[in-house]
């Protein structure tokens, strides 16, 4: 008998394509895009609203993608961020983005903090913080110690080869969400 | 424990009067003193790129401006550019269509600057063939070059002149006669120095027609102008975007080019290392030489002071507070392969006077003092420092001591007053330090003294009936069993050993001092 998730804390909502596996940690209305990849130990938390990932997204091992209410504020408004298509999360990296574009990556322990808007083809470097509320112009690099900003004329591409290969390798060794069937939502949850 | 590895910590201080790590320092054997980089003197052995680990000769190297050819440098944040492959481009008659072929560019991982952000056109083979931006002021520099060349030159050719001229006069017989009275060349011997002096006239006039020519590169002089270019119309209206700005550090970067603009960044050939062997400067003897091989990372000779100095490290990190004494233990190890006698002594460094005392025994080790050169950058010492009293004796270095039951202690007569623990070749020690002010760092410092044991090839007989060499003022009058030497004196080649006393100065960082002894408990 395959695992399930908590209904009771979390509603995944997967495309069919998308390679989800279940080790992850996942809070709230998440709906994840085709495609899509998420590592065993990626945490994924819609505290403050839904959070909808695009197709063609890589979300590795230890990233964190949180749609964080801010402090004090009315527990009745709901924010949905929504995450664009072919974005890499890379290891251990935290981002709190207001609205995440397409053709991003954000590297390995770089944390990009709430009220950053990150448009379409950038590049957060690894360890770097992005903390003040900001809107990222496409194609901007973020990179090194001292947090140097450059312009990149093309945008990263796109993991197919690695999503392709994540995509046939992950099955074998985890569990996966599956994608819910439209006729019986009643059925998967039954015990409940 | 990041404090054992911390090399700045525990210091020594080097025969120059330098402070350094006991990795920053060497020992020279042949004056059985600590030299550092300071007191040595550097020769460079060989130029190599640290990125295709390739070697190159100096004349090259200084063609090519100590540049490797074939690896690059990010012009944007410095890290090494690696070469990308991607197969499938634009077919160059039909841009629509893209034709499978295999196509280089360069791009670094650090900043994502790729060799397609500036055009610079992709590469059909994977290295080499990368265009090279001219300098603008090549031709000017060029010109200037030659025309100081020439000018060299004709320095050259005066001097040259001179001293022919000078040599002329010396054979001014010769010279008489050839001028004067042809019948004289009966004599043999003048006729001889008269085709020498001929032929020396001769060498003279074939310099004097180039010399006279003037130069034949004509410099234009360099032009001074009040005016100074104006700044562009737009730089008052248009906004700065910084991301296409080039950084102090960019422009530098490329000399010859300074591109304001992060679009003209061209990728930038790698700096060449250095492999340098290092030479005493007192005996001439190598006491760091590399192997040849830039891939190698070994040495031929490594006369590292962690050979041969005893390795003084603080055990842990105490916590320090005003008036309040604190027991610092540190570990003693040899790291050679002789007993090794051993005493800690206080470390007067204000004394400029050497003072001796003769009557001084091991164990009961009065002042004593060493001279230190007065443009050494001590800090200021703890004064109130009770060292372990008496002598302590270092086992050999055992490479084999870690598998096998470490008894050896057994056979040291240790006073648990000095020595707090005995393992293989390390002992332990506690020296106990009252601070007297607040700051953030204190220091102390001690002298230490041990018998090293140098064993040396010599080539001469006869020379080890030489006392020990001596270090410091106190050295041979130390008490420390620095008796006669021990190797054999015969007439062939033959390793000989002596035991010298070594007194080498330390000085340990032990970190802030807090206020009080309430404040540091809590």
């Amino acid at each position: 008998m395959a695992k399930q998730l908590d209904p009771s804390v979390c509603n995944v909502t997967v495309a069919a394509g998308a390679t989800v596996c279940l080790e992850g940690d996942f809070i709230g209305e998440i709906t994840i895009g085709a495609r899509t990849v998420v590592h065993p130990k990626a945490r994924i938390i819609a505290e403050a609203g839904p959070i909808i990932i695009g197709e063609g997204n890589l979300i590795e091992e230890q990233a964190q993608i949180i749609n964080r209410r801010p402090e004090g504020s009315d527990d009745s408004i709901q924010r949905t961020l929504n995450i664009g298509h072919n974005n890499v999360f890379e290891v251990d990296c935290l981002v709190e983005a207001e609205s995440i574009g397409d053709n991003n990556v954000f590297e390995a322990k770089s944390r990009v903090g709430r009220g950053v808007t990150v448009s379409r083809g950038c590049v957060v470097g690894s360890l770097c913080t992005l903390t003040c509320p900001q809107v990222l112009a496409e194609n901007s690099v973020v990179y090194g110690s001292d947090h140097l900003r450059r312009h990149q004329h093309e945008r990263p591409v796109v993991q197919a080869l690695q999503l392709e290969f994540l995509n046939k390798v992950l099955p074998n060794f985890h569990y996966l969400v599956k994608p819910k069937k439209k006729s019986a939502p009643a059925a998967a949850v039954p015990s409940s | 424990m990041a404090h054992l590895f911390d090399a700045n910590l525990v210091r020594l201080l080097c025969s120059c009067g330098l402070m350094k790590p006991i990795t920053g320092i060497y020992f020279c054997r042949h004056c059985v003193k600590l030299r550092c980089s300071n007191c040595v003197s550097h020769e460079l052995d060989m130029r190599y790129c640290p990125n295709c680990l390739e070697n190159m000769p100096a004349p090259e190297a200084r063609l090519k401006k100590n540049r490797c050819g074939n690896c690059f440098d990010c012009p944007s944040c410095g890290q090494s550019l690696s070469t990308r492959l991607s197969i499938q481009s634009p077919d160059p008659e039909q841009p629509s269509r893209s034709i499978q072929r295999k196509l280089y560019f360069l791009s670094c991982s650090g900043c994502r600057w790729t060799s397609r952000d500036v055009n610079i056109p992709d590469q059909t083979v994977a290295t080499g063939g990368w265009p090279e931006q001219e300098p603008p002021n090549k031709e000017r520099i060029l010109s200037l070059l030659e025309h100081y060349r020439a000018v060299a030159l004709r320095d050259k050719m005066d001097r040259e002149r001179k001293k022919q001229a000078a040599a002329r006069v010396k054979k001014s017989p010769a010279s008489f006669l050839r001028s004067g009275d042809a019948g004289a060349d009966k004599l043999s011997s003048v006729s001889s120095s008269l085709a020498s002096a001929k032929k020396s006239l001769a060498a003279i006039n074939t310099y004097a027609h180039k010399g006279d020519t003037p130069l034949t590169s004509q410099l234009t002089p360099a032009e001074a102008s009040e005016e100074v270019e104006g700044l562009p119309d737009d730089i008052f209206t248009e906004p700065v975007v910084l991301a296409q700005v080039c950084s102090v550090e960019q422009r530098l970067r490329s000399p010859e080019q300074q591109p304001s603009q992060s679009s003209s960044l061209y990728p930038l050939h790698k700096h060449m290392l250095v492999k340098r062997s290092l030479r005493c400067r007192h005996c001439e003897h190598n006491l760091s030489k590399p192997e040849y091989n830039p891939s190698s990372i070994k040495f031929k000779i490594q006369l590292g002071a962690y050979y041969h100095v005893p390795d003084v490290r603080l055990v842990r990190p105490v916590p320090l507070s005003v008036g309040q004494e604190a027991r610092v233990e540190l570990s003693l190890c040899n790291p050679t392969p002789h007993l090794m006698p051993l005493a800690l002594l206080p470390f007067l460094p204000h004394l400029t006077t050497a003072h001796i005392d003769a009557g001084v025994t091991a164990s009961s080790p009065g002042p004593r003092f060493i001279e230190v050169p007065t443009e050494s950058c001590l800090p200021e010492l703890c004064t109130s420092v009770t060292l372990p009293q008496g002598q302590l004796l270092l086992a050999p270095r055992d490479d084999t001591a870690e598998y096998g039951d470490a008894d050896a202690h057994n056979s040291f007569k240790d006073d648990p007053q000095v020595v707090t623990w005995r393992r293989a070749n390390k002992v332990g020690v506690t020296v106990c330090v009252t601070p007297e002010a607040v700051t953030d760092a204190l220091y102390i410092g001690f002298l230490l003294r041990y018998d090293y044991t140098n064993n040396m090839i010599s080539a001469s007989s006869g020379l080890s009936s030489v006392g020990p060499v001596s270090l410091g003022p106190s050295a041979d009058l130390s008490s420390l069993g620095s008796g006669p030497p021990s190797g054999p004196s015969s007439l062939t080649p033959s390793v000989e050993s002596r035991t010298v006393t070594l007194n080498v100065p330390v000085i340990i960082k032990l970190g802030a001092v807090s206020a009080s002894a309430s404040e540091s408990t809590a």
